[in-house]
């Protein structure tokens, strides 16, 4: 009879004291599914105070079951403090809002270029324990709010249209792909250095194409998308794509489905150190010229010479970015230091950014197999 | 004091000296037997003389509709009173002796005692046994003539089978333990009986191997059995109630079952069933968690489809427990934790639903477990009815109507045919409360919430035994050569030990499959084939 009255007790302590507080049922909330933040302009601040602009987009749930005309809304708040734009949308809505399945997190350039700013949203969304470490992060060459006047064409919801292209990396490497643990991750360990995709924004579709290049909290510069492709290769990241060559006056399409990166160490000369970027791929040969068989090894065997020439041209062209024109280390070469070479890092720890640009010098090697040629021959 | 004075009478009547004994004469007997027997207008009283001079008294008693007719008139009666005329009419040892004659000569009846006092005698005419009383001697016979309407040994309904024996138990005891021992023909298979209830004297058996069993469990549920002391046992429920560990507890720690061969597999296990008279249901202690979930067909057929047939049953239970609470903890409290297409698709089917998850969900199973309890109660042809007005009502009516949404009935039809996939019926019943339990404390506390639920009743059946072996074992006291029939059920030649938690005798099997070396055509020149030809 005593533990009866035990479990009365605690089960009426559970229902009383706790009293459902922290219940929302799944109706009465707003999922953020994306959030855009930029720097408030002058004429956009209602106090002078204001710093931000926040734009916010949530899908209607009535309309993705009654298939309603809109699917999904915008709406922006301006305010001084990132957290205090968020709670100030509870003076407009009647909802709870939910950041647990947030997935894009696009930045204005402004923003990215203002790095107190910057800072401060990036401590916000780290410490906020409900935002989705799984997001998406972008950087919108202009304004993040010209994103939220998207009227994607294929799916009903902006924000998955936005993170279903990030997630097409599988197929075109030129895509990069930044969750925000990743970003962080890098911010962390590289003291403000990250690199994050750039977002496109037209009327009516976005477009993904290069990343934006910050070094100390600041966006620096950007590379394209042939040069985004490439950072994939060496950040040993790029799942599939198509490498365009040439082969004796023939457009010679090369699609890969493999491809493996991996550093190496080669020696310590004096105060230089030297590193091999091994590069394997893997693919197919998509297109010739009809009626010219690829079956011919020599035929092959130039092929795949002419691939790695180029793969190594560009790799070799995008390190040389990196270490002459930004001058910060995004290509993993302090990581695989830290980690292998421990002795080494600690050596030159303390003044790396200048021993990466002089120091450092890298070969690309790379090994490409067309293991495929195609059905008709 | 009630308490007092009915335990003095309980040793009373154990006493067989206060029992009435019979005397030489008849018509005392008879008298005494009568006024007994007042107003038992289903009594039958049939008094014949034998002999040339017809003065040879006898009397037999028995009750209407519990006796084989035929057999008496062709057995009893016709023997003596036709046969004896037959004799030598003044034989003057023939009345010294009358009682000798026919108690070993003249009744073609297999079953034949002789009592000496009258109580067993009414008993005995209780039973369906036919009494004969005979002038001068105190003597009194008992002839076994039960033979009743009885329903023919039938397909048990709540423990079919498609691939297995059909035969299932009958409401008359005898028929039972006859099933049962044709499948064990051991003399070590032993049943005890005895009769429980202090009016209705219920037949009761309790079957074992003997060395098979530990002899602990037999002497405890032996013990346990002859602590009842009740007016009747009705049913085989009686019983488990009164003897199981932890009556309190949602959970049956005795498991009952229709079919023989489950009792026969279970006290070859090392088991002890129990039959009871006037019940289908035979009990078999000790019960496990492991055990209510396996249903009699998961040893007839092969063991792949049975293991994965099995594992899907464990999955289906858990289902079965956990899916209401799971949703409404994760729609109320956790969105997060969805995938965003899930969470958008039921925020959009909940969309203008009027109650919070937790209250849409007691509506929908409180629903369902009415048209349950309904279509149980009804006949097959209006069960089927309910079954079609509730379908609607739930699946439709409530949907369009805006009260539930359509996910939630997905969720509670689930639950619902998970729960039927335990096969039996009194522990999904307890899990059909649990799950009740469930929905207040994950309504209340979310997941948090549940998961304190579920600890809480792990901590119970941690705690729970079933005469002496730990309820949830083999998984706690844990004997890694048990989980062979668990959640998988290995090859039979792999099963070579009996479980080690519960038998005594551990070696079930010695021969393995290793013998059935194949050569390269497929045959083995009949090697050792004649090991099981009669000599």
């Amino acid at each position: 009879m005593r533990i009866f009255k035990i479990i009365v007790i605690l089960i009426l302590c559970a229902i009383i004291l706790t009293a459902c507080w922290d219940k929302v049922e799944i109706e009465d909330r707003l999922f953020v599914l994306g959030i855009g933040i930029d720097k408030a302009k002058e004429e956009e601040k209602s106090q002078p105070t204001d710093r931000y602009v926040i734009n916010f987009a949530s899908p209607i749930v009535s309309a993705l079951k009654n298939g309603g005309e809109e699917t999904f809304s915008t709406y922006k708040t301006i305010s001084s403090i990132f957290a205090l734009g968020l709670n100030q949308m509870y003076e407009r809505i009647d909802k709870k809002l939910s950041f647990q399945h947030t997935r894009v997190l696009i930045f204005g350039e402004d923003l990215l270029k203002d790095e107190r700013l910057f800072r401060e949203v990036l401590d916000a969304v780290g410490r906020a324990h409900d935002f989705h470490r799984n997001m998406y992060v972008f950087a919108v060459p202009g304004r993040a709010d010209e994103v939220f006047k998207i009227k994607p064409k294929f799916t009903s919801i902006l924000a998955m249209y936005v993170s279903g292209i990030a997630e097409n990396n599988l197929y075109q490497s030129s895509i990069y792909k930044m969750p925000a643990y990743q970003m962080y991750d890098n911010l962390i360990n590289t003291e403000g250095d990250t690199v994050i995709p750039t977002l496109r924004p037209s009327k009516e579709e976005a477009k993904v194409s290069g990343v934006g290049i910050i070094k100390d909290y600041k966006l620096v510069g950007y590379l394209d998308d042939k040069d985004s492709e490439t950072l994939n290769w060496l950040n040993n990241s790029a799942n599939g794509g198509i490498i365009a060559g040439q082969h004796k006056g023939v457009e010679v399409p090369y699609k890969y489905n493999d491809f493996n990166t991996k550093l190496k160490l080669d020696k310590v000369e004096g105060d230089k150190i030297y590193l091999t970027y091994n590069m394997e791929a893997e693919g197919s040969a998509e297109e010739y010229i009809w009626n010219q068989s690829l079956l011919d090894q020599k035929l092959l065997d130039d092929l795949e010479d002419n691939l790695e020439k180029i793969i190594e041209e560009r790799s070799k062209s995008v390190v040389d970015k990196f270490q002459k024109e930004f001058k910060v280390d995004l290509i993993g070469v302090a990581e695989y230091l830290r980690k292998n070479h421990s002795e080494i890092y600690k050596a030159i720890e303390k003044n790396y950014e200048s021993f990466f640009e002089s120091n450092i010098v890298i070969e690309i090697e790379a090994k490409a197999a067309i293991r495929r040629v195609g059905t008709i021959e | 004091m009630g308490l007092f004075t009915r335990r003095k009478m309980a040793e009373k009547t154990k006493d067989e000296s206060y029992k009435v004994q019979s005397t030489t004469s008849l018509d005392e007997n008879l008298e005494k037997i009568k006024l007994m027997l007042t107003d038992c207008e289903d009594i039958i009283y049939k008094e014949f003389r034998v002999g040339v001079e017809q003065d040879l008294r006898f009397t037999l008693i028995f009750t209407d509709g519990l006796v084989d007719k035929p057999f008496i008139n062709d057995s009893i009666l016709a023997d003596l009173m036709y046969h004896a005329r037959e004799i030598s009419p003044d034989a003057p040892e023939l009345k010294d002796e009358l009682y000798k004659l026919v108690r070993y000569g003249s009744i073609p009846s297999p079953e034949l005692k002789e009592i000496r006092n009258l109580d067993d005698a009414i008993l005995a005419i209780l039973t369906g046994d036919t009494v004969m009383l005979i002038d001068g001697t105190a003597n009194i016979i008992v002839i076994g003539t039960k033979g009743w309407p009885a329903r023919g040994v039938s397909e048990p309904s709540t423990e079919a089978v498609i691939r297995g024996p059909r035969e299932g138990f009958t409401e008359t005891y005898r028929f039972n333990s006859a099933l049962v021992r044709r499948r064990i023909r051991d003399p070590r298979l032993k049943l005890k009986q005895m009769q429980i209830g202090r009016r209705s004297f219920t037949d009761i058996g309790m079957m074992y191997i003997e060395d098979i069993a530990k002899p602990e469990l037999v002497k405890e549920v032996k013990r346990r059995l002859a602590t009842i002391d009740i007016d009747a046992i009705l049913d085989s429920g009686y019983i488990e109630e009164l003897i199981e560990d932890n009556p309190f507890s949602l959970f049956p720690q005795i498991k009952a079952t229709e079919r023989p061969d489950k009792v026969a597999a279970a006290l070859y296990q090392g088991k002890v069933a129990i039959l009871i008279d006037n019940t289908p249901f035979a009990l078999i202690v000790p019960a496990t968690f492991n055990a209510f979930f396996h249903a009699a067909e998961d040893h007839y057929i092969r063991w792949i489809p049975a293991t994965v047939l099995r594992l899907m049953r464990f999955i289906a239970g858990t289902l079965s427990l956990i899916m209401p609470a799971l949703y409404i903890a994760v729609t109320s409290y956790h969105p997060g934790i969805l995938p965003t297409e899930l969470v958008l698709s039921i925020a959009a089917a909940r969309e203008g639903v009027p109650f919070p998850a937790v209250i849409e969900a007691l509506i929908l199973e409180l629903t369902f477990e009415l048209l349950r309890e309904a279509g149980v109660r009804l006949p097959t042809l209006i069960g089927g009815v309910v079954g079609i007005v509730g379908g609607l009502v739930i699946g439709q009516a409530a949907v369009e109507a805006g009260i539930v949404s359509p996910i939630m009935v997905i969720i509670v039809a689930v639950t619902a045919i998970s729960s039927f996939s335990i096969p039996d019926y009194s522990f999904s019943n307890a899990f059909r409360l649990f799950r009740f339990l469930l929905i207040f404390a994950a309504g209340f506390l979310g997941l948090y919430g549940m998961i304190l639920g579920l600890l809480l009743m792990i901590g119970h059946l941690v705690r729970l035994k079933s005469f002496g072996t730990p309820y949830l074992s083999p998984f706690v006291s844990f004997t890694a050569s048990d989980l062979k029939d668990t959640f998988v059920r290995l090859p039979i030649f792999m099963m070579k030990n009996r479980p080690l938690g519960i038998a005594k005798d551990k070696i079930r099997m010695v021969n393995n499959r290793g013998e059935i070396k194949q050569t390269k055509d497929g045959y083995n020149n009949g090697e050792g084939a004649d090991k099981n030809d009669k000599k």
